[in-house]
């Protein structure tokens, strides 16, 4: 019985076959994977080595001989025994920030350069000062006065170079910190750059330090080669002037790129207060209506016109734009930023040029406008007509009654003709007024905002700030319509003006919203039905 | 007219926060849902309301404690033929109100079938409500409160019988389904994104040079 050999996928602890690796591994976790980690570990471990052996040979096959190094990690971190996945997240240890470190390291160095640089510039303006003297010998012992030089004796050879000190290689103190170097090593400031450095308001162009040439050795005098006063430095106190100059320059410009967005955001917030006036017009000029001028329109079409140009150049340009010609690829940042102004743009153009498109050309405007005029007459004479045979009918049911009630009640119960009279005036007059309410229902509907302030203020409103588009007057005409879909959108499009109209702008973006949804499923019925 | 009513934005204002949410109202043909939105929103009823087309749009504005809640209310037609409008406007709804007519016990049955087909389809955390409207006809009742109030119980759904020509219930069913609306500051309606964005998926890469370079 002890002989006896079991072959096959056995479970090491129930020793049960199951056919296949998988079955054992989904098995074994199922059933014993809480009771033994290390034999599940080992078994797996197994598996691991021949599932290595079966893949390494297929790897081995689309290996380039490159690859060797890559695929070998890759198999190590899947086949030896170690899945990533089969270990929780392993949590952050101990942590600790540096940050106060690094803001203490870079504080002390801005300070350094700061305090240097003020000293620097203190220095730079009592020596401009204007009673400064001119004379060469007066000046250099003001000079000497503002800053303490250092003293010849002290300093045998060029603090920069090493070169040591002669009778043709001269010191040479920089007149802002008083350090000795030779006279290669220092540098001629021109006056009027240093008078910029003390008040940025002075204006100063080209190079603030003048070129080296060798003919030029002998600068004793105050006088540069063009005649302009000049003054020695050293290159430590050069560089830290012109640190903070750039400083001073970087943060009174702004970047073109920012400038060129101004620009066009200045486009758009002019497109934006022009939109809400011009598209109610675009609304009623295509039905046909008067309330707008045609040529106001079109002066508002043109103008918004040239803003989209103004906005699409604009947001090219920031498109295109290279910032950093010197470098070899663009700041990824740069370019999504630039992408992205870009398609703001031309988001905002999509969403506006729509009402361009739609105001009609002069002439169809004015064949609407007379087919209105002439829809308006055929109302109104429908409805003086129906008022007329209401009238009439009304005075016949009158005549009809008191007719019946003469003949029922006897003599004393009939009306005086002078009764009647009163009676059929006020009748007349209360079918007036209902015919002059049909008319004000017109004329509210064609100058938009006004007919809905009047519904507004004649409502029985109790509660603030509620919103309810006033009911559509074709509504009945509408009903038979087709499509639901296409009904509805109808609907939101009215509605949408209405909100517009009452300067409802949240109420606007939703109904534009569910207006893009309708067409959207719209859209996706169509296919489907296509299809 | 009238200076807007509706929230303004708060810029640091103690007005406190400001939710939006969509809310639809479902229900069989001639139960009330119009009458009962515009009792809500303009505090009127007509006795002979038009049968409405398509979907209405309202928009009505509560506060509660320091929250303003503003409902943007879709007022759906009950007609079979724009049920298939209906959809478009549960879906992305925060609040449904679904609306019966408690004289008329098809319109319970078919005010079942609303609540299913939003508890399928619309979002799985919707709020919805039931409204037995037409409570001020009593005498003609047909569907019972404790019938109505056992279904509601039993699917959680907020019930309340309403009537929109008394006015009956009308504010507080609103006002029940904006205590219950999670007022988190990101609920609601998401506003309408304006301007760019700057940080894209893109911006995982890393710019060269930092500040000391």
């Amino acid at each position: 019985m002890s002989a006896d050999i079991i072959e096959g996928f056995l479970c090491p602890i129930c020793m049960k076959d199951l056919g296949t690796v998988s079955q054992l591994q989904g098995h074994f976790e199922e059933e014993h994977s809480s009771e033994d980690k290390a034999v599940f570990q080992q078994l797996k471990g197994f598996f691991d080595k021949a599932k290595k052996k079966i893949l390494g040979d297929r790897v081995d096959e689309g290996i380039s001989p490159n690859g060797e190094v890559r695929t070998s990690g890759d198999l190590s971190i899947i086949l030896s025994g170690y899945d990533p996945s089969w270990w929780e997240d392993q949590e952050l240890g101990a942590s600790r920030s540096h940050i106060d470190t690094f803001k203490a390291v870079r504080d002390a160095r801005v300070d350094f350069f700061v305090v240097e640089t003020n000293k620097l510039l203190i220095r730079l303006d009592k020596l401009l000062s204007p009673d400064a003297p001119t004379d060469p010998k007066k000046r250099k012992a003001f000079e000497r006065e503002v800053v303490r030089w250092i003293p010849d004796s002290e300093v045998p050879a060029c603090l920069n170079c090493g070169k040591s000190f002669s009778l043709f290689t001269r010191r040479h103190h920089c007149r802002l910190c008083g350090g000795i170097m030779c006279d290669r090593c220092s540098e001629i400031m021109a006056s009027s750059y240093a008078q910029k450095l003390v008040n940025p308001a002075h204006s100063f162009s080209g190079d603030g330090f003048l070129k080296r040439s060798n003919s030029n050795t002998s600068l004793n005098s105050l006088m540069g080669v063009d005649g302009e006063a000049v003054m020695r430095v050293c290159r430590t106190c050069r560089k830290l002037l012109e640190r903070r100059d750039k400083m001073t320059e970087l943060r009174n410009s702004t970047p073109i790129i920012v400038q060129i967005y101004d620009k066009m955001k200045q486009c758009i917030r002019e497109a934006e207060q022009i939109i809400p006036e011009y598209m109610p017009m675009v609304d009623s000029l295509s039905q046909g209506e008067t309330v707008y001028n045609y040529r106001q329109a079109l002066i508002l079409r043109t103008k918004l016109v040239r803003l989209y140009e103004a906005v699409d150049q604009l947001s090219k340009k920031i498109l295109v734009m290279d910032l950093r010609p010197d470098e070899q690829c663009p700041n990824p940042r740069q370019v999504i930023l630039q992408k992205s102004i870009r398609m703001y743009a031309s988001n905002f153009m999509q969403e506006n040029m729509i009402g361009l498109q739609s105001l009609p050309s002069e002439d169809d405007y004015n064949k609407l406008r007379q087919a209105r005029a002439a829809e308006i007459q055929r109302r109104i004479a429908a409805e003086r007509r129906a008022a007329m045979e209401a009238q009439d009918r009304e005075r016949a049911e009158r005549e009809r009654q008191s007719r019946e009630q003469g003949t029922a009640g006897g003599s004393g119960q009939s009306l005086s003709p002078q009764e009647e009279g009163v009676k059929l005036g006020h009748k007349r007059v209360s079918s007036g007024g209902e015919r002059r309410k049909f008319l004000g229902g017109i004329v509210g509907s064609k100058s938009g905002g006004k007919g809905h302030a009047r519904t507004d203020s004649d409502g029985t409103s109790n509660s603030s700030g509620g919103w309810k588009p006033s009911e559509d007057p074709h509504r009945l005409s509408r009903s038979n319509n087709a499509d639901p879909m296409m009904q509805q959108m109808e609907i939101i499009r009215g509605y949408i003006k209405q909100a517009k109209e009452a300067h409802r702008s949240d109420e606007v973006t939703m109904l534009e919203q569910n207006l893009r949804d309708l067409a959207e499923e719209y859209r996706r019925q169509q296919q489907s039905a296509k299809s | 007219m009238a200076s807007r009513g509706g929230p303004q934005r708060p810029n640091g204002a103690s007005q406190g926060k400001i939710c939006q949410f969509k809310l639809v109202l479902l229900g069989e043909s001639a139960v009330g849902k119009s009458s009962l939105v515009l009792r809500f929103v303009k505090g009127q009823f007509h006795e002979y309301q038009e049968s409405t087309i398509g979907a209405a749009f309202l928009t009505q504005t509560v506060c509660l404690d320091d929250t303003t809640v503003k409902f943007e209310i879709w007022d759906t037609a009950g007609q079979e033929r724009y049920h298939s409008l209906a959809p478009m406007y549960y879906r992305g709804a925060q609040a449904a109100i679904v609306v019966y007519d408690i004289t008329n016990p098809d319109t319970f049955g078919r005010a079942k079938t609303w609540v299913k087909e939003l508890q399928r389809q619309a979002s799985p955390n919707i709020v919805i409500a039931l409204a037995g409207n037409k409570a001020d006809l009593a005498s003609k009742r047909m569907v019972e409160y404790d019938e109505a109030q056992a279904y509601a119980e039993e699917n959680s759904l907020l019930f309340m019988e309403t009537s929109a020509k008394t006015a009956m219930n009308v504010n507080d069913i609103f006002l029940a389904i904006a205590k219950k609306l999670p007022k988190s500051e990101t609920s609601g309606t998401p506003q309408p994104r304006q301007g760019v964005r700057l940080n894209n998926e893109q911006g995982g890469q890393q710019s060269e040079g930092g500040c000391c370079k």
